[in-house]
């Protein structure tokens, strides 16, 4: 038995299926982050078969789903603007922030979260590879066995 | 985010407002809605877990499925299994939010920083420690010699609060008497009234 992990993703910006979301959603209490409500109803209604009514959650606040979590996930191509980013970075605060990306780059991102553990994840989506970087092996670690619960992507570290 | 932190550091120690934004830095925030766990049993209780807004509840269940509520959170007040906290044993507790709450969790790593980067620390958590260990102390005396009913009316003269926001079956489960017996208390007292 564990307390399930609450886990806020930002950035998604499209409502089509999402395998890896879906995967998360069975053991995860997830909450995706978006202001375009219409977008995501299809997915979380897609998401929600199979996996517990309350695994999906849409939230429209960014900031209040982040303070929630136990782990932020920024999806690829998440960018926000710098007040956004500073009111993420308050609650952000000794959490692990995933940034999932599928540009492979060197990134400053642990400079926008200065005081969380960062944790850059590159994705291959055709042939569902990934990479899990960063500074704190302990996150790094705990991001491999969330993905690795998902069984559906091979970590290439 | 932090008022009540600060607040009840500064009760019991000087620090300066450098000295404080360093502490910040070390706490995880986390909103908890009601009904939701911090921490369930078998768990490793990974946090110290201070309460800026609502209310905690620690309990154990016993192998004939009752509860036993060991104790509450406030504002201002920290909850979490001390055993577990620093031995990394599994716990045999439960912490569950009573309301919507907004915590700060500190991790035992980070813990250890805020002892040897901040040494006043030491005093105010040996502060902590010590009106921990009188509570529980002048809790288990209760236990042992009160009467329910004066069990009930030192909580209320002690707590007035909690029975406001509290379920009366949670309280009871705290006196470790039934529901059926407090509400008979309850009745009694109304009717001296």
């Amino acid at each position: 038995m564990g307390t399930k992990k609450t886990i806020a993703i930002v950035g998604l910006t499209t409502g089509q299926d999402n395998p890896l979301l879906r995967k998360l959603a069975l053991n995860n209490r997830i909450l995706a982050v978006s202001s375009d409500a219409d977008k995501f109803s299809e997915l979380s209604e897609y998401i929600q078969k199979g996996a517990d009514e309350e695994a999906i959650e849409l939230i429209d606040c960014a900031k209040d789903g982040c303070w929630e979590a136990d782990i932020i996930i920024l999806w690829n191509g998440f960018k926000q603007e710098k007040n956004e980013l500073e009111r993420l970075q308050v609650v952000a605060t000794q959490k692990i922030v995933a940034f999932l990306t599928e540009e492979e780059k060197i990134t400053s991102n642990h400079l926008l979260f200065p005081h969380s553990k960062v944790v850059s994840v590159f994705i291959k989506p055709d042939v569902r590879e990934v990479t899990v970087t960063g500074d704190d092996q302990e996150a790094v670690q705990q991001v491999i066995n969330l993905l690795n619960s998902t069984d559906y992507y091979h970590i290439t570290n | 985010m932090h008022e009540y932190l600060y607040q009840k550091i500064k009760e019991n120690i000087s620090i300066t407002d450098e000295e404080f934004e360093f502490v910040k830095t070390l706490f995880l925030p986390k909103k908890l809605r009601k009904k939701h766990f911090i921490l369930e049993e078998g768990d490793i209780c990974k946090y110290n877990i201070f309460v800026e807004k609502g209310i905690l509840r620690t309990y154990k269940i016993d192998e004939k499925g009752n509860e036993h509520t060991l104790q509450f959170a406030f504002e201002g007040w920290w909850a979490a299994d001390l055993y577990s906290f620093f031995t990394n044993e599994p716990s045999s507790f439960y912490i569950e939010a009573l309301e919507n709450c907004e915590l700060l969790l500190i991790s035992k790593q980070s813990w250890d920083d805020l002892l040897d980067k901040v040494p006043s620390f030491e005093r105010y958590f040996r502060i902590l420690l010590q009106n921990n260990l009188i509570s529980m102390q002048r809790r288990l005396m209760r236990s042992l010699s009160e009467t329910a009913e004066e069990k009930y009316l030192n909580l209320a003269a002690t707590f007035p609060d909690l029975l406001q926001r509290v379920p009366q079956t949670i309280i009871a489960s705290y006196l470790g008497i039934t529901p059926e017996t407090l509400s008979r208390i309850r009745g009694q007292l109304a009717l001296r009234r």
